[in-house]
C-alpha cells in the first residue's frame, strides 16, 4: 500500500464520522444529502493529499474542505436558507434508527431543525464550536479574526437558545 | 447558556459517535477521485484542442483550399484567426485561474479566490466573447467579396443567412450564460459579505 493511500485510509478512519456528522448537520439531517456531500470531501481530500504541508492538524484541514464543499454545494444545488424535509419528516426519518432512544432522536432531530434555521456560514461555525473545535481552529477554517468568531459565536449561541426554545414549544 | 451548550455538545457527540462505522471503502473514493480528476484535465483539453484544430482547419482551409488573394480577404482572415487565437489564451488563462481555487484553503479565503474566478467568467462571456464575435464577423464579412466571386449566389446566400442564424444562436447562448454567472456572482458575494460580517 502506498504511503499516500495509507495516510488516507488513516484520515478516513479518525475523522469519517466528523465529516459525516457535519454534512448532516449541514443539510438538516437528510442522510442521503449528508452520504454524498460527505463522499465529495474525502474526494476532494484524496486529490488534495499532497498539498498537505502539516501546518495545521488533519482535523483542522479535513474541516477546511468540508466548510467549503459545503457552502459549494449551495451554490451548485441553488439551495437556499429553506430545508428540504421539514422538521416533522426528519424526526420521523432519525426515528427509522433504532440504535438510539426516541427521546435523544427527537432531540436530535430538534437540533438540526434549529441549526437548519440559521444561515449556512453560522450553521457551519456552531457546528464546529458543538465538535469541540477552539477558537483559534474555527478562526483558521473560517478565515476571520478570532475576536470576530468569539463575538459571533456567543450571538449564535443565543439565537440557537431561541431556536431550540421553538422547536421543544413545536 | 453554557449549561444547554454542553447539552447540545454531549447530543452532537453522542450522535457523532452512532454514525455508523462501516467498512471503509477507500479504494472506491480514490478511483471516483481520480476519475473526477481525469475527466476535469480531459474536459479542459478537449475544449483546449477543438479550439486549436478549428484554428489549424480554417487556416490550412484558407491557404490550400480558397487560395483568396484579395488584401481584404487576408486582412478578413487574419482578423479571424487572432480572434480565435485570443480566444484560446483566454481559456488558457481561466484553466489557470481556476487551478488556483484550493478546496484546502479557509471559506473567506475559497470564497474571495471563487468570487475572482466567477468575475473573470464573466469578462470572458460578456466584453471578451462579444469582442471577439464581432472580430470574427467583422473578419468574414472581408471576405465576403471574395467568397461572392468564387462561389454561385445562392451558396453564397446561404452560407451568409447560416452565419447569421448562427450569430443569434451564440448571442442568446451568450446573454443566457451571463444571466447566470450574475446570479452566482451575487450568490457569493453574499456569501462573502456575510463571512466578513462583524
Amino acid at each position: 500500500m502506498s504511503a499516500k493511500l495509507s495516510l488516507f485510509n488513516q484520515i478516513y478512519a479518525n475523522h469519517h464520522q466528523m465529516v459525516m456528522q457535519l454534512c448532516l448537520g449541514f443539510v438538516n439531517g437528510d442522510r442521503s444529502r449528508a452520504k454524498d456531500l460527505s463522499q465529495e470531501v474525502f474526494i476532494n481530500t484524496w486529490n488534495s493529499l499532497e498539498r498537505f504541508k502539516g501546518q495545521s492538524s488533519h482535523k483542522t484541514w479535513l474541516y477546511r474542505i468540508t466548510v467549503n464543499i459545503c457552502l459549494k454545494s449551495l451554490r451548485d444545488t441553488k439551495q437556499t436558507r429553506s430545508v428540504s424535509l421539514d422538521a416533522e419528516q426528519r424526526v420521523e426519518h432519525l426515528l427509522t434508527d433504532d440504535s438510539t432512544s426516541h427521546a435523544a432522536e427527537a432531540a436530535l432531530g430538534a437540533l438540526y431543525a434549529s441549526i437548519g434555521q440559521l444561515n449556512e456560514v453560522d450553521r457551519l461555525i456552531i457546528m464546529m464550536v458543538l465538535d469541540e473545535a477552539d477558537y483559534a481552529q474555527i478562526a483558521d477554517v473560517m478565515g476571520i479574526s478570532e475576536g470576530n468568531i468569539r463575538v459571533r459565536i456567543h450571538r449564535i449561541k443565543q439565537t440557537l437558545k431561541k431556536l431550540m426554545q421553538n422547536e421543544h414549544a413545536n | 447558556m453554557n449549561t444547554q451548550i454542553d447539552d447540545l455538545k454531549a447530543l452532537w457527540n453522542k450522535a457523532k459517535s452512532e454514525v455508523p462505522s462501516v467498512e471503509i471503502d477507500t479504494e472506491a473514493i480514490v478511483s471516483q477521485a481520480n476519475a473526477k480528476r481525469r475527466s476535469s484535465v480531459v474536459a479542459h483539453i478537449l475544449n483546449m484542442a477543438i479550439l486549436a484544430v478549428t484554428l489549424v482547419v480554417i487556416t490550412l482551409y484558407y491557404f490550400f483550399v480558397m487560395r483568396y488573394s484579395f488584401m481584404l480577404s487576408h486582412v478578413g482572415f487574419g482578423i479571424m484567426f487572432v480572434s480565435l487565437a485570443l480566444r484560446i489564451v483566454v481559456e488558457v488563462v481561466s484553466m489557470v485561474r481556476a487551478r488556483g481555487i484550493s478546496i484546502t484553503d479557509s471559506a473567506l479565503l475559497n470564497t474571495q479566490q471563487t468570487v475572482l474566478f466567477v468575475k473573470q467568467r464573466r469578462r470572458i462571456h460578456g466584453p471578451y466573447t462579444i469582442a471577439i464575435v464581432a472580430c470574427y464577423v467583422l473578419g468574414f464579412a472581408l471576405m465576403g467579396p471574395e467568397i461572392y466571386n468564387n462561389l454561385p449566389f445562392y451558396i453564397f446566400v446561404g452560407i451568409y443567412l447560416f452565419f447569421v442564424v448562427g450569430a443569434f444562436v451564440l448571442i442568446v447562448t451568450i446573454h443566457r450564460g451571463i444571466r447566470k454567472e450574475l446570479n452566482s456572482l451575487q450568490e457569493l458575494l453574499n456569501l462573502r459579505n456575510e463571512l466578513c460580517r462583524e
